[in-house]
């Protein structure tokens, strides 16, 4: 019996110490993302969806610049020059600049993903092969029913994240990313400027200003449950503008390190019917409550399966 | 809960009980087992293929509403302390011609085929005592549709659009989000995409 049981002890450290290499090798890979020099095209697909991108990635004493083109359809660029998301795409005036703080979101990348192995477990699967580069398959499985199982093929050179399949509980495929191709090395500035031509960036400060007065009549609100792992990385009052039309709303928004979901509260004129739908790995939940009088839009977006969205989405409350 | 509710309940989930029984149960247990007897249906539905991507129509204001205004004000959740950050105001611009992500905002299917809803639907339960979702929730909301389907049918485009766009403002905002919070960098962005094929 004691044997036994020493050999169940042999067995479960020569289990946990498989597990190391995987953890690493995704800890790694977080960072590679943001500590390489890279351009490359990738393909995202979900359901029947297949769109191509092509990327560009910088770092200047520690300060990233990417540049995201959306290669299909409309032209549509992202750049993030390190201080905030350009959407750029073509005609005038038809710029969204979302301001950032630079490096409070750098000093946030370079937090331990530590906690995540508490919420999943990580298996290396075998080698492969992607966008011609040899990596490393592994596999995250959580360890509870909140996230979506992630199979990341890793660079065996760089550490770079080159293909991502998320899975539901079942082992259905929800979506998947992969470089078709990927070039390590340093990236020149030019190659960080938008190929779309007559765009320019409007000036918001006008509408920041005007938005300032109207937080007054508006609750803060707070999430009474969110699923373990999750913490809160920002709590702010937003505007979005629709022919001319303000529509103030909190965002709240949290992250476990590999998934996030944010909560959008917004005040409306009438309840309407909630939704609940799921595109690719993303639950788009919403519902209406009504407080003193006020109804209010909840809608909970984020890579969890919808049924935790919906759990997220009845636990908003008005803060105290 | 007593022994006998738990019993009641376990049969419940089971599916051994009749019309008038689930009643009875629903009637006598705690919201929180209401709730998990909800999930649990809806985890039934979903492993029999029933609840499909698009699938799920959930309407529980007024339900949810009576729930916050009889219930004291929780505590946050644990490492979610109350930040002031949000005095800061961001501005952020979903002009309706702009970037078209997903249609997200489209025909709503509802599930109301399901033996188990049906006979739910048919009982005395009100939508108050269901307030995430059930047979009650969905039939209501049918109902409400074909009602309104007339009347509503002119101001349907302006709303859908305004849904649109509210969703695609919403959806870009997440996705940039989590672009900063999942080691992933600007992969998240992707999700923006509007649907090529």
């Amino acid at each position: 019996m004691r044997s036994f049981s020493a050999l169940f002890l042999l067995m479960l450290a020569a289990l946990s110490r498989a597990e190391v290499p995987a953890q690493q090798l995704i800890e790694q890979m977080a960072q590679s993302a943001h500590k390489l020099d890279y351009q490359g095209y990738f393909i995202y697909e979900r359901g029947m969806q297949s769109t191509s991108y092509q990327i560009v990635h910088q770092v200047r004493d520690e300060q990233e610049k990417q540049r995201l083109v959306f290669l299909d359809g409309e032209p549509f660029e992202v750049i993030n020059d390190g201080h905030s998301f350009q959407c750029i795409h073509p005609g005038s005036s038809n710029v969204q600049r979302i301001e950032h703080k630079g490096l409070d979101a750098w000093l946030k990348l370079q937090k331990p993903l530590a906690n995540i192995w508490h919420y999943y477990q990580a298996d290396v699967l075998g080698k492969s092969r992607i966008a011609g580069r040899p990596v490393t398959q592994i596999q995250l499985q959580p360890r509870d029913q909140h996230r979506y199982p992630f199979i990341f093929y890793v660079d065996d050179e760089t550490g770079m994240m080159l293909k991502m399949l998320m899975l539901d509980q079942k082992g259905k495929l929800l979506e998947r990313f992969r470089y078709v191709k990927i070039d390590y090395g340093e990236v020149a500035d030019s190659a960080l400027e938008p190929q779309i031509q007559n765009y320019q960036v409007a000036d918001h400060s006008t509408e920041t200003a005007a938005s300032t007065q109207l937080q007054a009549q508006l609750p803060a609100w707070q999430l009474a449950w969110v699923p373990d792992g999750f913490q809160q990385e920002h709590n702010q009052m937003q505007l979005w503008l629709q022919d001319e039309h303000e529509h103030q709303h909190q965002a709240l928004m949290y992250s476990d390190g590999l998934s996030a979901f944010s909560v959008f509260i917004e005040p409306v004129a009438q309840a309407g019917q909630g939704t609940s739908k799921r595109i690719g790995s993303t639950a788009i939940v919403s519902q209406y409550i009504k407080v003193s009088g006020q109804v209010f839009l909840v809608t909970v977006i984020g890579e969890i399966p919808p049924m935790t969205a919906q759990q997220i989405a009845i636990s908003v409350r008005p803060a105290p | 809960m007593n022994e006998q509710q738990q019993e009641s309940l376990s049969a419940l989930f089971d599916g051994e009980v009749s019309d008038f029984e689930v009643r009875r149960v629903l009637a006598e247990v705690d919201a929180d087992a209401r709730g998990r007897w909800q999930r649990y249906q809806l985890i039934s539905s979903a492993v029999a293929h029933k609840l499909d991507e698009n699938l799920l129509t959930i309407n529980v204001a007024d339900a949810v509403a009576a729930e916050i205004a009889d219930e004291p004000v929780l505590k946050a959740a644990s490492g979610s302390k109350p930040s002031r950050s949000w005095l800061k105001p961001v501005v952020g611009f979903a002009a309706a011609a702009s970037i078209a992500f997903v249609s997200v905002v489209g025909i709503q299917t509802l599930d109301d085929q399901s033996p188990v809803n049906g006979f739910i639907a048919n009982g005395n339960v009100s939508a108050s005592q269901l307030p995430i979702i059930g047979g009650t929730g969905l039939n209501q909301a049918s109902a409400v549709a074909d009602i309104n389907l007339a009347t509503q049918i002119n101001d349907i485009d302006a709303e859908k659009q305004q849904e649109q766009a509210r969703i695609n403002y919403y959806l870009q905002q997440h996705a940039q989000n989590a672009s900063f919070n999942n080691g992933r960098g600007l992969l998240p962005m992707a999700r923006m995409s509007k649907e090529e094929y």
